[in-house]
């Protein structure tokens, strides 16, 4: 694997992206493709195939990229690849219509690096991701792996590495922002005989994948910073918690693992140093609450994952009464870089009190949908119309949720808030671990904050009453809100309850359950009050709101609505005016969607009108 | 030292972990709580303690925030009784509780004191805990006017399909208490959360049957329920008791203090005592809990004195009894008379039985059955002078190592192996000697599954520190040599040890393996079996555990009673005697001794509560008050005397055994049974015991064969009388089956084939 040298100008290396994304796009039938025509056309000393983990621009899957050119194929298909083989390889004419094309201009993008979506990004956490093979922990060396472990191992006391984390301004990267530094110095002033690190990888929150994608694509980055944690803090054992549901995070870290104990940096006297650390991999079950730091240490004891009050802190008491340090995937993933390219370095980045960068699984209703990091302090504008490339169908703007069910959701008069830890807890939403949510004007705010409660509500583990009845009893008055039964008094009732739980609850979960709800009221109260009052969903989207009429002067009687309804709600002979049976209708819009559009017959219009049934 | 200030008041306490709500109680500020409890760790769930602290961010858990030097703690704020009444509120939704905002609720308390019965609550006053009721306490304190939501009935069925309690887990409100009693307190486990979100509930592993789950139905879950989510199915709706009275349960050798619900003179319910009362300190097993009314108030209780004329019992006055035993006594030699006690009679009793025997009689044919493994024990003790060495239940949570030897002790004493728990639980190691059930398996760090047999020789082995263990392997030889080479050990044992092949010498050893410091703790089946020893209830023992053949004592006893005193027959030389027609007399009052053997007998006289095979060959019948109705004291396996304490009148016509023995006494003429109360006895039988004397080791017979866990009491087998208990014994063999053989894989696809196939029949119905 080793790179040659004779050669290596000459040889193209092609990467072929197996993230989450990618991979469900079929990309391993891609790269089995691929390997079956570059073998067959006997191209093997002409090309280097390599498997990399998420590139980022998830939208465009399956990805491959050629280097050391750095050419984008995008959306690739199995296809494809004879043409990529006989036209790039062997021709030395890269495939055009596979390049990357700027939906605004029209303008065919080759290189990555031109693409607005990397351009407005700055990747220090996700340095890697997409360059190396994360299977191979050379290729992470090469890239100057493991030389912050060196450095600190070698050159260092504990207490000036956790000096550097400090200084750096490092916050913790799973949602609340606690200074790593901080912890790590609590971690360090408990006295015991034993102490435990643990690397939270329970990314739970749906529409979430940096944390899942990061252990793929870069485990031994995770690894790195882990190990330096267990050497600042004095542990000589450690957990790698991450969710059975991510089966290739799963299988990545293991091997990196295997991999690094192979090289000395995990185990007995770690690069002769005197330190000892290891660690194993723990899969959780599939709890959201398990991602609360409490909660996860219960399930790490072998416990059902609930959690624990606080104090006492992990880092006096925690796995098994020892002081434990618990550290997010990114955080840990951080720790390297700092250590190498120091801490004033990082500092630079980012706002005053927000150092560093965020990384955010972009999604929802933008263009480019995928895994972005941006410095601090960006716009929420710069990262959904810049790198997200604006909203689907260049349709308006409506909200940005962040921080998933225990986050917010923030209006377009809030677009230019700079993103990090203090502006976004102001305007009511959290940093959280990095979801990034975009709606449009086709998303119903009462039925966003209902579908996040109801998660938070599924996912509350039971054992204490705010959160276990009040999420429930807020998530009823949602659907009756929802399903035109709201009355006057029905969103101060929310507003209550939201604060009893906030204030009630025993962790994290309860603590931030209601922010959506809270949010939504707070931006779109009018929304809620449509509901209520006037019985409309403006957005159209809450089933007992609407209702779906034909217009008789633009019916053609083409029959399709008839034959696709479910319901058998539709009657009409075959070139005559159709009709819809509100009775018998489900408000499923198999007829909407059917309609053809030259016709367009078929409307959504309020179920009841000026209010009142 | 450090003060902290509640609600103003500045208080000065001890830095050591407490917290607030710990210093709150001792100085009487209310904080109102539903998920704490005493026994248990902070569990911080319920909400309810939730306090303001300056310069700590939002509320804190009173019970779970150590007290600090300087803290200003506020509990009554308006914000914070605001949360505490809406946290309140969305608890009652699901709780069946429009009660306790009825307007009527004042005058509907006094009109309705008690609950009525009912098969489903519904509220307060259908609910059987309503006495009782935590959470009454706490809505009358945060001060509820509404209920602020729509109430919700969660319309799950109330299960009755378990022995002994019932759940209705409409009425549950999460506290979770039942779960970590179950789990942190008695090491069972058989219960947890299931299920996330609103959906969480109280269940044992797949929904399984308790039965089924590894539950000793001991009860501590109930005992600790705020709420009336768990009940005693048989004790639940007599309303308030008129009294509540404590005794000693003598059902086993433990010595547990029971507190009773008595009205109208007739048990009620049955309750652990306070927390405080030695030796369970608020546990109980299942026959204590359970199954000690059902016994007493039994309709087949013996309540007449009999006496058989021309083949036939009839009924007769106490007079006439004691004139026909008189008769029956004073026609047969003294050696030909044999009176077999139980190790349920009391302390007097069982000396006055002895008593009546030596010195109205003149035998010393005396002896109560099992009394084998006392019979080595406290000799033994009585010999090494080794009676400090016996430890108590408090000692045990304490111990650094423990061996149990021979026993499912969390069967057969579910509070000792309480104790033993919450030492294995602190860290202590545990060893098993012999057989022993799941949960011991569980808890234990070694396991040497030896024949009884093999007892004497590990034993010794270990107790001299050989190098090799026999049997044992030498890595695990060497394990449990170093862990019982350093600090307070504790060493369980049961009659099993009768078993070995030299008991003695397996006695001898455990003493000498406890060394200076440790701990031994014989666990007796029966409830006075020591108390029975002291008393001189044994053919060759005098009270005070002075031999027969020691002869200046025995002169005294003898000058005393005026009789000359040898030593007699015990129980197995009676039965001996009896078959060859050399017994004519036999005084049974133990019915659960076997009428084997004792075909050629001519006249048994029998005295107990409860009747046995031997009413029908009894000549007389004398009706004994049970151990609730009796007075007196019994010595428990700590080797501490406790008190019995009469919590109802005798049933009937029937009297305590001291009382029967003084006027039968009295009656044959002796000038010795004056006694106006077990006090009288008690204080004579101290004179003898002021010094325990060490009389001669006979050879120990070995009567008791390794019997499953058959609980009984004077006649009355337990699990025959109660259903339920019978239920639960029987089920307990399948529970030690040993563990499947099913791959990890297999039982998971069995258990998703299972789910489909239910789910079908939901379906399909």
């Amino acid at each position: 694997m080793s790179p040659g040298n004779e050669s290596e100008q000459s040889i193209l290396e092609i990467r072929v992206c197996r993230g989450t994304g990618c991979e469900s796009a079929r990309a391993h039938q891609l790269l089995e493709a691929l390997n079956k025509e570059v073998a067959d056309k006997g191209l093997e000393n002409k090309v280097r195939i390599k498997t990399i983990g998420c590139h980022g621009f998830c939208e465009q899957g399956p990805v491959v990229t050629v280097e050391p050119e750095g050419l984008f194929y995008c959306q690739v298909n199995e296809k494809d690849i004879k043409e990529i083989v006989e036209s790039h390889i062997i021709g030395g004419k890269p495939v055009e219509k596979l390049f990357y094309t700027e939906p605004a201009t029209g303008k065919i993008i080759s290189k990555y690096e031109d693409i607005p979506f990397y351009k407005g990004q700055k990747k220090v956490v996700l340095r890697n991701c997409g360059e190396i093979d994360p299977s191979s922990i050379d290729e992470y060396i090469e890239k100057g792996g493991y030389d912050g472990l060196k450095k600190a191992l070698l050159e260092m006391k504990p207490e000036q590495v956790i000096d550097q984390i400090l200084k750096s301004g490092l916050r913790g990267r799973g949602g609340a922002g606690f200074p790593t530094g901080l912890k790590w110095k609590f971690g360090r002033g408990s006295k015991s005989d034993k102490k435990y690190v643990v690397c939270n990888a329970d990314e739970g929150d749906p529409g979430a994948f940096m944390d899942g994608a990061i252990l793929v694509a870069d485990p031994h980055a995770v690894l790195e910073g882990l190990i330096v944690a267990a050497y600042s803090i004095g542990a000589d054992e450690g957990f790698v918690y991450v969710r059975h549901e991510y089966p290739q995070a799963v299988d990545s870290i293991k091997k990196a693992i295997i991999d690094s104990r192979k090289r000395g940096f995990l185990g007995k006297d770690i690069l002769d140093s005197g330190f000892s650390f290891d660690l194993s991999v723990k899969e959780g079950a599939g709890a959201f609450v398990c991602g609360e730091e409490t909660a996860l240490m219960t399930s790490i004891e072998g416990n059902r994952g609930t959690p624990r009050p606080r104090p006492p802190f992990p880092t006096d008491s925690g796995l098994w009464g020892k002081p434990t340090c618990i550290n997010n995937v990114k955080t840990l993933a951080t720790i390297p870089v700092i250590l190498r390219r120091g801490a004033e370095w990082f500092s630079s980045i980012g706002t005053e009190k927000s150092k560093g960068t965020a990384i955010f699984s972009l999604t929802g209703k933008v263009k480019n949908t995928g895994l972005v990091e941006v410095p601090m302090g960006t716009t929420l504008r710069h990262i959904i119309f810049n790198v997200g490339g604006g909203i689907q169908g260049d349709a308006k703007f409506k909200a940005v949720q962040t921080g998933g069910p225990s986050g917010g959701c923030l209006p377009a008069d809030k677009l230019d808030l700079p993103v990090d830890y203090d502006s976004l807890t102001q305007a009511g939403t959290i940093m959280g671990s990095g979801g990034m949510i975009v709606m449009d004007e086709t998303t119903c705010m009462v039925d966003v904050a209902r579908y996040f409660l109801s998660f938070t509500q599924a996912e509350s583990c039971g054992k204490c009453t705010p959160c276990r009845m009040g999420t429930l009893e807020m998530l009823r008055i949602l659907d009756k809100i929802r399903s035109g039964n709201g009355e006057e008094g029905d969103i101060e009732k929310l507003q209550e309850i939201a604060i009893t739980v906030k204030e009630g609850s025993l962790c994290g979960l309860g603590q931030t359950a209601p922010n959506p709800v809270l949010t939504t009221v707070r931006y779109f109260r009018d929304e809620y009050e449509a509901h209520i009052r006037d019985k409309i969903c403006p957005a159209e989207v809450c089933k007992a709101l609407i209702k779906y009429v034909i217009v008789s002067e633009k019916c053609i009687g083409c029959g399709a609505c008839l034959r696709i309804c479910p319901a058998n709600a539709i009657t009409g002979k075959k070139n005559e005016v159709h009709i819809i049976s509100d009775e018998l209708c489900i408000k499923c819009g198999a007829c909407f969607e059917v309609c053809p559009p030259k016709a367009s017959a078929i409307d959504k219009i309020p179920a009841y009108h000026g209010g009142g049934h | 030292m450090p003060s902290l200030t509640i609600d103003g008041k500045q208080i000065q306490f001890k830095e050591d972990g407490r917290t607030i709500l710990d210093i709150a109680r001792e100085e009487g500020i209310y904080i109102p709580t539903l998920c704490d409890h005493p026994d248990l760790p902070p569990h911080g769930g319920c909400r309810m303690c939730l306090v303001e602290v300056e310069g700590m961010k939002g509320f804190v858990t009173a019970c779970t925030t150590p007290a600090k030097d300087n803290m200003i703690v506020d509990t009554t704020n308006d914000d914070l009784m605001k949360l505490k009444r809406n946290i309140l509120q969305l608890l009652l939704i699901e709780h069946p509780s429009a009660c306790v905002v009825c307007a009527e609720w004042n005058t509907c308390n006094e009109y309705r004191s008690q609950p009525f019965k009912s098969g489903l609550i519904t509220g307060c006053s259908t609910c059987p805990s309503k006495a009782s009721c935590e959470l009454r306490d706490v809505v009358e304190y945060v001060g509820l006017d509404d209920l602020g939501f729509v109430p919700r009935y969660k319309e799950m069925p109330v299960e009755k399909d378990d022995p002994f309690f019932d759940r209705d887990y409409n009425i549950c409100i999460l506290c979770a208490r039942c779960v970590r009693v179950c789990d942190e307190i008695r090491g069972t486990g058989a219960i947890s959360f299931a299920k996330r979100g609103h959906e969480t509930r109280v269940d044992t592993a797949f929904g399984n049957s308790h039965l089924d789950s590894g539950c000793w139905f001991c009860g501590a879950c109930i005992d600790v329920c705020p709420t009336g989510a768990l009940s005693p199915r048989m004790m639940k709706w007599h309303g308030t008791p008129d009294e509540t009275v404590v005794t000693t349960c003598m059902l086993c050798g433990t010595g547990c203090q029971i507190e009773f619900d008595v009205k109208w003179d007739r048990i009620m319910a049955s309750h652990p005592g306070s927390e405080n009362s030695e030796p369970n300190r608020g546990h109980a097993c299942v026959l204590g809990r359970f199954c000690i009314p059902s016994l007493m108030n039994a309709p087949d209780r013996l309540k007449i004195p009999t006496v058989r004329r021309d083949g036939v019992s009839i009924p007769v006055s106490w007079d006439e009894a004691y004139e026909r035993i008189a008769e029956i006594l004073n026609e047969t030699t003294p050696g030909r008379i044999g009176f077999v006690g139980a190790p349920h009679l009391t302390t007097e009793a069982a000396y006055l039985l002895q008593k009546l025997a030596r010195s109205a009689i003149g035998t010393s044919n005396v002896d109560f059955r099992g009394s084998g493994f006392a019979s080595l024990v406290v000799r033994t003790l009585a010999d090494t002078d080794s009676f400090a060495k016996v430890g108590s239940l408090r000692d045990l949570e304490k111990a650094d190592w423990i061996i149990a030897v021979g026993g499912d002790f969390v069967k057969t004493h579910q509070v000792v192996a309480k104790s033993c728990y919450q030492a294995v639980a602190r860290g202590a190691p545990l060893i098993l000697i012999g057989e022993a059930g799941v949960n011991l398996k569980r808890w234990a760090t070694e396991h040497i599954p030896l024949k009884a047999k093999a007892f004497s020789t590990i034993l010794s082995q270990l107790a001299v520190g050989e190098e090799k263990l026999k049997g044992v392997k030498k890595q695990h030889a060497e394990h449990i040599k170093s862990v019982v080479s350093k600090g307070e050990g504790a060493i369980i044992f049961g009659s099993d040890i009768l078993l070995a092949n030299n008991p003695g010498e397996a006695m001898t050893a455990l003493l000498r393996l406890a060394g200076d410091k440790g701990r031994i703790y014989p666990a007796f089946d029966q409830g006075n079996e020591v108390g029975a020893m002291i008393a001189g209830l044994q053919p060759d023992l005098l009270p005070g555990l002075t031999s027969v053949g020691a002869s200046s004592v025995r002169s005294k006893f003898e000058a005393l009673w005026g009789k000359e005193i040898k030593a007699g027959l015990s129980l197995e030389q009676m039965r001996m005697a009896a078959s060859k027609g050399e017994l004519d007399v036999l005084y049974v009052i133990d019915g659960s001794l076997l009428a084997k053997g004792f075909k050629k007998v001519k006249h048994v006289i029998y005295q107990s509560p409860f009747p046995s095979e031997w009413v029908n060959r009894a000549s007389v019948i004398l009706p004994a008050a049970g151990f609730v109705e009796d007075s007196g004291t019994v010595v428990n396996m700590e080797m501490k005397q406790l008190k019995l304490k009469q919590v109802t009148q005798p049933i009937g016509k029937s009297k305590q055994d001291w009382l029967i023995l003084t006027e039968l006494g009295r009656r044959l003429g002796s000038e010795g049974f004056k006694y106006k109360s077990p006090k009288k006895v008690a204080k004579e039988l101290r004179e003898f015991t002021k010094e325990l004397d060490s009389g001669a080791i006979v050879e120990i017979e070995s009567i008791r064969k390794a019997a499953d866990w058959n609980p009984v009491y004077r006649g009355a087998i337990l699990a025959e009388r109660i259903r339920d208990l019978k239920t639960f014994i029987d089920a307990l063999p399948e529970r030690e089956r040993p563990l499947s053989t099913e791959s990890m894989d297999d039982f998971v696809k069995r258990l998703s084939e299972q789910e489909g196939a239910n789910t079908q029949v939901k379906e399909a119905a």
